[in-house]
């Protein structure tokens, strides 16, 4: 074990034991960010970044160097530019391209399926978003030129592989060379209505679909749950309680408590179990302020599930998760991009005294950290966490040796049943008679299967 | 679908199909437009402050926005024939700041207000800074809104109301600004007027700055 590996697995046996409510020796602090070290390098646009992971890598490089405290950190490198041209998506407003070059990549927003369709979505979510969306989301992969088509899904694919590979490479090198371990594994998760609202129906649509097609909407997340959950799976190395499955969640702030425990909770809280039960932990980011659903939040799995507010009032969330499960945030983006060192060092220190009797809590920036934040507020942040973590966290000193963990560790390496899009078994007399071993051939094609459930995922986020 | 409570009472309870059922029948015993029109903006009224105590929430507004829209689509022929008591209570133009496409928040400001009786010039997303002195120039809005949700387009906004000011313009016209990375400390602290936390808010803080001198 080299001196990176012991510390990155300090640093992931902090975060597991405040994850699972767990005393331990100080408040961890993590974070996961777009293109946020961009700006510092003064080198490169995010159009440069966009489009080229080794440049966003590059940025990263000069921002670990810089401060390297994080005991849990997700750069997401989305570097999906060349990605965006060869299909022709519009997921993105593409800096450079739509945008300005310094400009973040933004969503448009467009809408990709008429409310009377919800028919055919709940009968074969998968075959929909393959034959519907996919094609509407990407221009040139739903182009009528079959030579178009061919070649825009050509690309796609050599670009995810490349992509893909690149993206592991790049953990790696987060954890052996900066000693910063991810905190998320997988494809991100979605509840189905904000996978709805954001990836499939607009997010104006899916919002007035709560109140203009409720009984299809419903019926609709409840047909999205396999769908979402295997894909989501299907690139998580294994099951396991780290690094954790990551959960955005967007519509449910603009929901009343009455539309939200018809629409959003049942198959939010269905999914928390199911993945809990398998035995992995979800990190949910609660977006914007959800105090109206602070009351129903304390039944998610105890010990089993991160909860990051926004603006979501802290003392509130204690007052009504504490003890039950985690809450990471605390650090206004604001704050760091507007703030002076001393304000960011008040506040953390403000927030590590609410906490101070509680271990169920990671100090994290409210959102993604933002690219404007500034080098001398992110180092007072840090700076605080190293000087007075201790404060919190339980105060509690880990023994040597408890909750340790090994590399950029996985958890439990059990296995679990891999999603697929066809399974053998419909298959299996395309094939006729089988000569050989037929194991090996169902294991590859199950094997490619989940690959490509996976990539068809990836291309619809 | 039965119509026998008010107008305003439909409208308030979200009943959208009752509504223009029973705007339909006003409309063809010959009631005055204008009158109906005081009647759906007086449920509005009603949702704001449901939103306010917190039985509504913006899902509720998003829809009350689109009811809005399509009472209008009803009613819209026949206040054009009406020839008084329709004025416009103010002139805003609203956008969203440069380098940044959201518009989820500043549709809905935009729809509240149009319901509210303001005339609303809408300058779409990603709107540099001099398409808003222009707009200012050509049009005299009494507010000009802007909106934002990335926090690094904080930036941006307050580019765009240093540069209201550089062009002359600035004392003819209020700023309104919201957006989730706001709060009114940062509106006071990059040049606005005003800050609208939410899009009743914005509403209510259009009429405050216009005072009583709509256009």
């Amino acid at each position: 074990m080299n001196d990176k590996s012991q510390i990155v697995a300090e640093k992931i046996a902090r975060l597991k034991a405040a994850i699972s409510l767990e005393p331990h020796d100080r408040v961890p602090v993590a974070a996961m960010a777009d293109f946020w070290p961009v700006r510092l390098t003064e080198k490169y646009t995010m159009q440069d970044a966009f489009y080229n992971m080794d440049i966003a890598a590059e940025c990263y490089r000069k921002a670990f160097g810089q401060w390297d405290d994080w005991d849990g950190f997700n750069p997401l490198l989305q570097s999906i530019g060349p990605l965006m041209d060869a299909t022709g998506s519009r997921r993105y407003n593409v800096p450079g391209r739509d945008l300005s070059p310094n400009a973040e990549f933004q969503h448009p927003d467009p809408s990709l399926m008429d409310a009377s369709e919800y028919p055919e979505l709940i009968q074969n979510p998968m075959k929909f978003h393959a034959e519907k969306v996919i094609p509407r989301l990407c221009t040139r992969i739903g182009s009528e030129d079959p030579f178009i088509r061919s070649i825009a899904w050509t690309k796609a694919a050599l670009f995810f592989s490349q992509y893909m590979a690149k993206a592991r490479n790049y953990a790696g090198v987060w954890a052996n060379e900066y000693g910063i371990p991810p905190v998320f594994q997988g494809q991100t998760l979605y509840v189905p209505i904000d996978w709805l609202a954001d990836k499939v129906r607009g997010f104006h649509n899916g919002l007035l679909d709560i109140k203009q097609h409720p009984e299809e909407l419903q019926a609709a997340c409840e047909a999205l749950v396999p769908f979402i959950t295997d894909a989501c799976l299907a690139s998580a190395p294994s099951t396991g309680e780290y690094p954790l499955i990551f959960n955005p969640q967007h519509v449910s702030p603009f929901l009343s408590p009455k539309d939200y425990q018809k629409i959003y909770w049942p198959t939010f809280k269905k999914m928390m179990d199911d993945l809990t039960q398998r035995g992995y932990k979800v990190w949910i980011f609660f977006e914007h302020n959800q105090e109206q659903h602070l009351d129903c939040l304390q039944e998610l799995p105890k010990g089993k599930v991160v909860a990051q507010f926004e603006s979501t009032d802290f003392v509130k969330a204690k007052k009504a998760l504490g003890g039950k499960i985690c809450i990471a945030g605390g650090m206004p983006a604001m704050l760091l991009t507007r703030g002076t060192p001393e304000e960011v060092r008040q506040h953390t220190l403000s927030m590590l005294k609410l906490f101070e009797d509680e271990p169920g809590f990671i100090m994290s920036c409210s959102t993604v950290m933002p690219s404007t934040a500034k080098p001398e507020n992110v180092t007072a942040w840090l700076e605080t966490m190293r000087e007075h973590g201790r404060l919190a966290g339980g105060a509690k000193r880990q023994t040597e040796g408890q909750n340790s963990d090994s590399g950029a560790a996985r958890g439990q390496a059990t296995t679990h049943e891999r999603g697929v899009i066809t399974t053998w078994e419909t298959v299996r007399s395309q094939f006729g008679k089988i000569q050989g071993d037929e194991q090996i051939i169902k294991e590859n094609w199950e094997s490619l299967e989940t690959l490509s459930l996976t990539f068809l995922y990836w291309m619809l986020r | 679908m039965s119509t026998g409570g008010s107008l305003g009472a439909s409208i308030s309870d979200l009943q959208e199909q009752t509504a223009l059922d029973q705007i339909r029948a006003r409309i063809d015993r010959g009631d005055d437009p204008v009158a109906i029109l005081s009647e759906c903006r007086q449920g509005l009224d009603e949702i704001g402050k449901k939103y306010e105590t917190g039985e509504y929430f913006i899902a509720d507004l998003v829809y009350a926005a689109s009811i809005f829209k399509s009472i209008m689509e009803v009613l819209a022929p026949e206040l054009r024939k009406a020839t008084t008591g329709n004025e416009k209570a103010g002139r805003v133009a609203i956008a969203t700041v440069k380098d940044d496409i959201h518009d989820i928040g500043k549709n809905l400001v935009a729809s509240m207000l149009d319901a509210a009786g303001f005339e609303v010039i809408d300058l779409g997303v990603d709107v540099p800074a001099e398409a808003i002195c222009k707009c200012i120039s050509e049009h005299q809005p009494d507010v000009v809104a802007l909106s934002c949700l990335l926090t690094s387009t904080v930036d941006s906004m307050e580019a765009t109301i240093a540069e209201i000011s550089r062009s002359a313009s600035r004392g003819k016209v209020k700023i309104l600004v919201g957006g989730v990375p706001l709060s009114p400390e940062t509106a006071v602290a990059i040049g606005a007027d005003a800050y609208g936390e939410s899009a009743t808010e914005a509403v209510v803080k259009c009429k405050e700055l216009i005072g009583g001198s709509p256009r």
